[in-house]
């Protein structure tokens, strides 16, 4: 198993409170996992926490939404040599626990690695989940293959995962991009993880945005996704091998 | 097409026209885009004052009132100019990101480069 060099990525817009909690935790429990916070032009504090904490930050000067923000925290890993990244919420959802078994998937020669948190435990039934199963059948249903969470944010991406991410247009750290890559003969893996609920601020995905999300997710993974360029990921693995 | 409709044609094509060059001298929009709300205006103007023209096409597709022929020419232009307007918005929005990643790494990398100095 190679050795691999990971840049975990905060997206963070107005998380001054839950920030420090994150970067904390982070610290303590993988203390020698880089990590970036990008601020995405946020109007409280989120900048000031990050720096009165000598925290790694990318300060975008105007807000652009996560696809912007977490696209720019993949530039910078390419830019420094990373060889894999993983997405990561500032609201305190996710757990640094759950990143070595994510890492370990990667090593096993897994493209992208979601952490779900419906893989093992059933998922409870709820308007949001409802929306998940959604995402999930239109995801099945166009590639056949079938992911537990594909709405979790907490993404592992490999090198050529990367590499494709920054040279396809439209790509977003979203499920119709899990839609993409598959269809990029890209090797999708799923390990189990817990998640709490976010500790302050408010999401990215308010209420009245979920509708707007849904549709856009339905309608890009089923009709958007088949004119869409594909790559193979399989590839170029081998030729990243052979460099 | 009946007088009333044209004499409405002509005359809101006119305000429409002048309307657009008092925008242009404010400088609340460019020269550049305003050019196809003068070329339509100019083109109903044109329709008002030659109604035979819509007669004829019409008659050609089969459209019985030559007013519906035009009220579906002017929904048909309309359509592409709001489809190329989210066109360019898309590549507006595209490069806005850009820049925006940009500065965000190279100030990023400045200081990099000022905290190795040190």
């Amino acid at each position: 198993m190679n050795e691999l060099n990971p840049l975990l990525i905060i997206p963070a817009y107005n998380e001054e409170e839950s920030l420090s909690s994150v970067i904390l935790e982070l610290r303590e429990f993988q203390p020698e996992l880089d990590f970036i916070i990008v601020n995405d032009g946020s109007s409280d504090n989120t900048v000031e926490v990050a720096v009165s904490m000598n925290a790694n930050i990318l300060d975008l000067p105007v807000n652009l939404g996560l696809s912007g923000a977490f696209e720019a925290g993949v530039k910078y890993a390419k830019q420094k040599g990373y060889d894999c990244v993983i997405q990561f919420d500032a609201d305190g959802q996710h757990m640094a626990s759950s990143i070595p078994s994510m890492i370990l998937e990667a090593q096993k020669g897994a493209d992208i690695v979601i952490g779900s948190r419906f893989l093992k435990t059933k998922k409870n039934r709820s308007l949001r989940m409802m929306g998940s199963d959604l995402i999930a059948l239109a995801i099945r249903l166009t590639t056949g293959v079938n992911l537990t969470d594909p709405t979790s944010g907490l993404r592992l991406y490999n090198k050529s995962a990367i590499d494709a991410y920054l040279s396809v247009p439209n790509m977003t750290p979203e499920p119709d991009t899990m839609s993409f890559y598959i269809k990029s003969n890209a090797q999708i893996k799923e390990v189990q993880v817990n998640m709490r609920e976010r500790l302050a601020g408010d999401s990215y995905l308010t209420v009245s945005r979920s509708i707007r999300y849904m549709l856009r997710m339905t309608i890009s993974i089923l009709i958007l996704q088949f004119f869409r360029k594909k790559l193979d990921l399989t590839k170029m693995n081998r030729m990243a091998v052979g460099k | 097409m009946t007088i009333e409709l044209r004499l409405l044609l002509f005359l809101g094509a006119l305000f429409t026209t002048i309307y657009i060059g008092f925008e242009v001298k404010k400088g609340r929009i460019d020269i550049e885009h305003s050019l196809f709300w003068v070329l339509f205006s100019f083109g109903l103007v044109i329709l008002s004052i030659f109604p035979k023209i819509v007669i004829f096409f019409s008659s050609i597709v089969g459209i019985q009132s030559p007013t519906n022929f035009l009220f579906l020419v002017m929904i048909f232009v309309l359509f592409i100019k709001d489809f190329s307007m989210s066109k360019s918005f898309s590549k507006i929005e595209k490069k806005n990101k850009e820049l925006t990643q940009k500065i965000a790494l190279e100030k990023k990398s400045e200081a990099e480069k000022r905290n190795k100095e040190f």
